[in-house]
């Protein structure tokens, strides 16, 4: 082999050398493409999941705003009573406010649902005998004065003087459980 | 004596090249130029993919985060709506009911008076009160007139009974409350 040839066959071998970098730098960009292409995919998609959840937010939004706005207009009233004993001390300014002649009182704290926001209740059941229109006035402050509680039972007779009445009352007062509410 | 003289006729050291290689230098030189202008381009489409790759990376990790926020805002809402439910179903079951005492009350005639008046919720819907009166004097008249009365309230009665005796009404009927 001459020098001439020698120099051919190096010249053949920069070629192909010169050949394989071109390609391994086009395999480089076909695959950066390739990558990008993916990528574009992924952010529409994504793009349009984000477009798909705001409007669903606003969907869900307008929807259960009314239920919100009375949420947080009685929140307050529930959040009161955060253990049965504030409910007592409620009841009993309740009896002392309207002075009303209390025959019994019974005070207890019962479970009332395990799978509502109130999970207890104060239940008091009192028994009341009075003038007729005082004893439906002090029934209304009651319901008045602790707007979340429930009349669960109430039973009216005559009372054993001319204009009273006997009022046999249960009352329930929801506490209110910050745990559970931040739980769910 | 010339020094040409003393040199003897060199030898070619080598023949001549076949036509075939005779074109690598001018494939050589093609190459290059073409391996130069591909390399330039490939380089510079390498290099804006990956720009396009960075800013579309940047596109979905702003969206990926958006939907994140929109989801917990969506959760944060159910989580208060669940709440709400059920507070608004104690309530539901939470409707005074001394109005009701009170206008069953005023509803008397001269004639009539309460001998017995009886709400209970039922346990399992407290919604639904169940109520018995019992009306001494007055009969179905009374009867007729008190439920006006509670009517005007909103109330509806289901389910009622009447029982009448000498001179005692017995009524029991279940109040629901209808928002008309």
């Amino acid at each position: 082999m001459n020098n001439h040839k020698i120099a051919c066959f190096m010249l053949v071998v920069i070629i192909a050398a010169m050949g394989y970098g071109v390609n391994v730098l086009r395999e480089k960009s076909a695959k950066a493409r390739q990558t990008a292409d993916a990528t574009r995919t992924q952010a529409e998609a994504a793009e349009q999941q984000a477009q798909v959840a705001e409007i669903k937010l606003k969907s869900v939004d307008a929807k259960t705003a009314e239920l919100r706005g009375i949420y947080q207009e009685w929140l307050p009233h529930f959040e009161a009573f955060k253990n049965p004993q504030e409910g007592e001390r409620r009841i009993t300014e309740v009896i002392r406010d309207g002075n009303v002649f209390l025959l019994s009182q019974k005070l207890e704290t019962q479970s009332v649902s395990k799978d509502s926001v109130i999970t207890r209740a104060l239940v008091a059941d009192l028994v009341v005998e009075d003038d007729y229109s005082k004893t439906m006035n002090w029934l209304g402050q009651v319901e008045e004065s602790l707007p979340s509680c429930r009349i669960s039972k109430c039973l009216l007779t005559r009372g054993d003087r001319g204009n009273d009445i006997h009022l046999e009352v249960s009352i329930q007062v929801p506490i209110f459980d910050p745990e559970k509410v931040a739980a769910n | 004596m010339i020094i040409h003289d003393l040199k003897e006729d060199r030898q070619n050291v080598s023949s001549g090249l076949p036509i075939a290689l005779k074109l690598v230098p001018f494939a050589f030189y093609a190459g290059s130029i073409l391996a130069v202008l591909l390399t330039l381009f490939f380089y510079l489409s390498f290099k804006s993919y990956e720009s396009s790759n960075r800013q579309l990376k940047q596109r979905l990790s702003q969206a990926e985060a958006e939907k994140a926020k929109h989801t917990q805002k969506e959760g944060d809402i159910i989580n208060v709506v669940k709440n709400a439910e059920g507070l608004a179903q104690w309530l539901e079951g939470a409707r005074p009911l001394q109005p009701v005492t009170a206008a069953i009350g005023r509803s008397m005639a001269k004639d009539s008076t309460i001998s017995e008046l009886q709400l209970k919720r039922n346990p399992e819907i407290p919604a639904h009160t169940f109520m018995q009166l019992k009306i001494n004097g007055g009969g179905s008249q009374q009867i007729e007139t008190t439920l006006n009365s509670i009517f005007a309230l909103n109330y509806q009665t289901y389910s009622a009974q009447q029982v009448k005796g000498r001179n005692l009404t017995d009524f029991q009927a279940t109040l629901i409350y209808s928002n008309r």
